[in-house]
């Protein structure tokens, strides 16, 4: 494609006489190059302003409904002033169950049986029941080095998730352990966050993790 | 068109009224805000976070983790960041504002960071994971770190910072008597994990339940 | 007279004085700034192709070429789309829209060395900032990931465009100004305005939490919407009656389109944040401004529509035609996608997906380069007064572009939507040692595949495009109006 050749400096043509071929291409370029564009004037369909109409309306409808008042701190579209949550329901068991499916199944599997030769199992483990005290030091500062479970030996190290780790507060700590306490067959009390605070108090100059024997001593099963 | 004035004034104005509107009224509504207590003497919240994670967090940034990681809960009811354990509160405006550099993210090809302080707090996980995430997270696609770490040979005695790799990857063992070791960066990148935690409230958190 | 007003007659001079100037004239005086802004877009289309099939084949295979950091994922990634927007998209546009700004001022060409130093500079500034990427400068701000330190050197090509922009309007033949002039002063003023306070606010003086997150999708969202589809519309205004050889529709739903697109746009970006830690208020009308960019979209549509209607066959034919026409109508498919998504019901499952990634590319992609690829076949044989080589790469460019970016589109939307509905099914989890388990990752890697089958398609055409354009460049001078203009469909003498 090309402008029209009238107009350039240098035409193919221009300093012999045309030939046909020429005037042909010459001509077929004066027809390519078409006028500048211009607009035409049609109306706006009417049916369109309608359509606009309703969705500007729709649009001031859904910021008066789901625009929380312009205030910063409502982060919810269904807010409404007065409403609050309530007192958090906490319920032990639902949230130890959360807690171990997102935190502990990666290592111990779901059905608590743990990989032998890697991570020990929850289910049946002398380690879990009984003396809740030794599950909640284990949970708030960790466990690292050789232990014994079950008749098979392991040699890792269980991270800490209390204030030197990941910071659970006292009712996480209490639900999770209560939780693995209470299921798989495990059948141990549930663990009351007085426990856990308790622990925690006692432990609160330690740092680094428990070795087995150390929890052995002070909790034998 | 023939009126040059409002042709021009337009194209000042539109973009002049968003600015003011969604920026400008943002920094007079809630840009100063400030850490705050829930309980008189309390602890304010939240905290700065510096020495190494804060390093850490240059690494997170230079490596481009936010590509397929965001850090930002989502309100219970919207997704699934609630049931998925990545938080037990919305994230909210005042969370994030310590930060020089916010990196809430797009995309979560991986799953949500904002807590991974609090879900996985062992050093070990973190190192292998990004060492080869096959280690710890079979099928996952996130790309192998290993440049963050280096081969050396034993000392005396084996560094007790060294990688511990599964024995199921005979392939990434390094040759006896060498161990692979993080590098500054990896232990940074780590610290910057483990530092990850949405484990307080603050007042306005309770609007977002 | 007020001063306000003296000001614009003086942009605006009632007087002719000029002689007239022919259009020769014009792409003639333009021919080095085309040449330069060309040439460096095509070259950065390659790299940015290069390093799109990187990033694309890492996301399904992690291995490779892993162990040499700078081409780790998140730094490909962004290399790619460094090199695509601020690379290819931005060289395509200061060539493109320029040039058709040059035209419908139908003026002498002043100051095109204005044109050329910031293109240099330009293009010091891309490389400078995408070996800053490479090599760890990357700041992980979307859509700026190039190191602050080449902010100011972008910024200063920025403003010497617009002031070239304003200065080749305000000696342009007097009349009526033509809606693609609309457009284009839009954009080469919002542009330098958008990235100067972007640049301010989250690098130099950096705003406080996540107010930084609302600047950087004002801004990221405007760089499509106040950038790149006002230049793309530009030239589908100018390009789609100018082949065709009538007049645009209708005035009125130009003007309709443009303001509403100028008002909406612009407050549209909050929709990236849906559901994040930024108040309801400013979502809630990030979305509302979305759905409203029907109206914009609806108008162009119909304008764009009733001005082709009937012409199927010189669309056709038309190497120019058959990009724009294809461009136009992603247009308003991805518009309409756009709007959709915003809703907060569709948000949910497709925030955070792959779905966001196939969104990016149907506007940047499938709309805007497709365009950009129809303005160079109609102003590249103007400028340099030689025929395009080859009417079969023309071809292999068209098909392998739409086929590819059609395979992309599908693969990532219907793959992002369930990414999205597994994300939101706390059963799922991302992947599993048990590899019979329904994953996330599981179900989303064949859809990645497809999408790193369909760069290939893409890498194919924009081969095509660039050995056509070498051989239109430095091939024998013979192709040059030998044949008149390089059709795709039989009709011309001897085809």
């Amino acid at each position: 494609m090309s402008d029209s050749p009238t107009n350039r400096q240098q035409l193919p043509g221009d300093d012999a006489p045309y030939d046909d071929d020429d005037i042909h291409i010459i001509h077929s370029q004066l027809m390519r190059e078409k006028d500048e564009p211009s607009e035409g004037f049609s109306p706006v369909p009417i049916v369109l302003l309608f359509l606009f109409g309703g969705l500007v309306f729709w649009g001031g409808v859904y910021i008066a409904n789901f625009g929380g008042k312009f205030r910063w701190d409502v982060y919810d579209p269904n807010w409404e002033p007065g409403m609050t949550a309530g007192p958090a329901v906490k319920d032990k068991w639902k949230t130890g169950e959360r807690l171990f499916m997102n935190n502990c199944k990666a290592c111990h599997q779901e059905n608590g049986a743990g990989v032998p030769g890697s991570y020990p199992p929850l289910a049946g483990s002398s380690w879990v029941v009984g003396d809740d005290h030794r599950i909640v030091k284990i949970l708030l500062n960790g466990l690292s080095g050789p232990i014994d479970v079950e008749g098979s030996s392991y040699d890792g190290a269980m991270p800490s998730y209390g204030p030197s780790g990941a910071g659970w507060d006292d009712f996480k700590i209490a639900a999770v352990a209560t939780w693995v306490r209470g299921n798989f067959d495990n059948g141990a009390p549930e663990v009351a966050e007085e426990t856990v605070a308790e622990v925690r108090a006692e432990t609160a100059g330690k740092s680094g993790a428990w070795s087995g024997a150390e929890l052995l001593d002070a909790h034998p099963f | 068109m023939k009126n040059l004035p409002l042709l021009f004034f337009g194209i000042f104005f539109v973009l002049a009224f968003s600015w003011t509107g969604l920026i400008l009224s943002s920094v007079i509504q809630y840009g100063d805000l400030k850490p705050i207590a829930m309980e008189e003497g309390g602890v304010p919240q939240p905290q700065a976070r510096v020495g190494v994670a804060q390093q850490g967090k240059l690494v997170y940034i230079s490596q481009g983790c936010i590509y397929c990681h965001s850090q930002q809960v989502r309100r219970k009811g919207f997704g699934a960041d609630w049931e998925r354990g990545w938080g037990n509160r919305q994230s909210v405006p005042r969370d994030y504002i310590l930060q020089e550099r916010v990196l809430l993210g797009t995309s979560r090809t991986g799953p949500d960071l904002m807590t991974i302080g609090e879900r996985q707090p062992s050093a070990d996980w973190h190192h292998q994971h990004l060492y080869n995430p096959q280690f710890t997270s079979p099928g996952s696609i996130m790309p192998p770190f290993r440049y963050l770490y280096r081969t050396q040979k034993i000392g005396d005695a084996p560094s007790p910072n060294a990688l511990k790799i599964p024995d199921t990857f005979p392939e990434e063992k390094p040759e006896p008597g060498y161990e692979i070791v993080p590098t500054e960066r990896a232990e940074q990148l780590v610290a910057y994990m483990l530092s990850l935690k949405l484990n307080y409230e603050l007042p306005e958190s309770r609007n977002a339940e | 007279m007020s001063p306000f007003l003296s000001f614009f007659n003086k942009i605006d001079p009632q007087v002719e004085t000029k002689p007239k100037v022919a259009l020769s004239e014009v792409d003639h005086e333009m021919r080095l700034p085309v040449l330069l802004f060309t040439i460096s877009g095509i070259l950065w289309l390659l790299i940015g192709t290069f390093f799109a099939i990187v990033a694309s084949f890492k996301m399904h295979s992690p291995e490779l070429l892993a162990n040499f950091e700078p081409l780790t994922f998140g730094r490909v990634r962004s290399a790619h789309l460094n090199a695509m927007t601020y690379g290819w998209a931005n060289n395509a546009v200061f060539a493109v829209g320029l040039w058709i700004m040059a035209r419908l001022c139908k003026a002498h060409i002043r100051y095109a060395s204005m044109l050329i130093i910031a293109g240099v500079f330009w293009n010091i500034g891309v490389t400078i900032g995408i070996i800053g990427i490479l090599t760890g400068g990357l700041t992980s701000v979307e859509w700026l990931e190039m190191p602050p330190q080449v902010g100011p050197l972008l910024a200063f090509s920025y403003v010497l465009i617009g002031m070239w922009g304003i200065l080749m309007f305000r000696f342009r033949e007097r009349g009526h100004v033509y809606v693609s002039q609309w457009y284009i002063l839009g954009a080469l003023f919002w542009f330098p305005w958008l990235y100067v306070v972007a640049i301010t606010m989250i690098f130099l003086e950096p705003a406080r939490g996540t107010i930084q997150a609302l600047t950087n999708w004002w801004f990221g969202h405007n760089v499509l919407g106040l950038w790149y589809t006002p230049m793309g519309l530009a030239a589908i205004y100018y390009l789609l009656p100018k082949v065709l050889g009538r007049p645009i529709y209708s005035y009125y739903l130009s003007l309709l389109g443009f303001w509403s697109l100028a008002l909406f746009y612009n407050w549209a970006g909050v929709h990236h944040l849906i559901g994040g830690p930024i108040p309801v208020w400013l979502i809630s009308a990030g979305i509302v401004a979305s759905v409203m960019m029907v109206i914009p979209v609806v108008v162009t549509a119909i304008n764009h529509h009733m001005s082709a209607v009937g012409n199927a066959r010189a669309v056709w034919q038309s190497p120019t035609l058959r990009f724009i026409v294809f461009g136009a109508m992603s247009y308003t498919l991805a518009s309409f996608f756009g709007s959709w998504m915003a809703l907060r019901s569709v948000n949910v499952v497709t925030h955070f997906t792959q779905f966001t990634i196939g969104h990016a590319h149907h506007g940047v992609y499938a709309f805007f380069t497709m365009t950009m690829f129809g303005g160079i076949y109609f102003m590249m044989p103007r400028i340099l007064e030689r025929e395009w080589p080859s009417a079969m790469l023309i071809k292999v460019h068209f098909w392998c572009a739409a086929i590819g970016i059609g395979m992309m589109l599908v693969a990532l939307h219907v793959g992002g939507w369930i990414q999205g509905m597994d994300l939101n099914n706390p059963d799922i989890p991302f992947f599993s040692p048990d590899s019979s388990a329904r994953t996330i990752l599981g179900a989303l890697k064949p859809w990645l595949f497809s999408r790193s089958i369909s760069g290939i398609l893409l890498t194919i055409a924009h081969i095509a495009f660039f050995v056509n354009f070498a051989l239109m460049l430095i091939g024998p001078r013979a192709v040059r109006y030998k044949e008149g203009p390089t059709l795709l469909a039989a009709e011309r003498k001897g085809a």
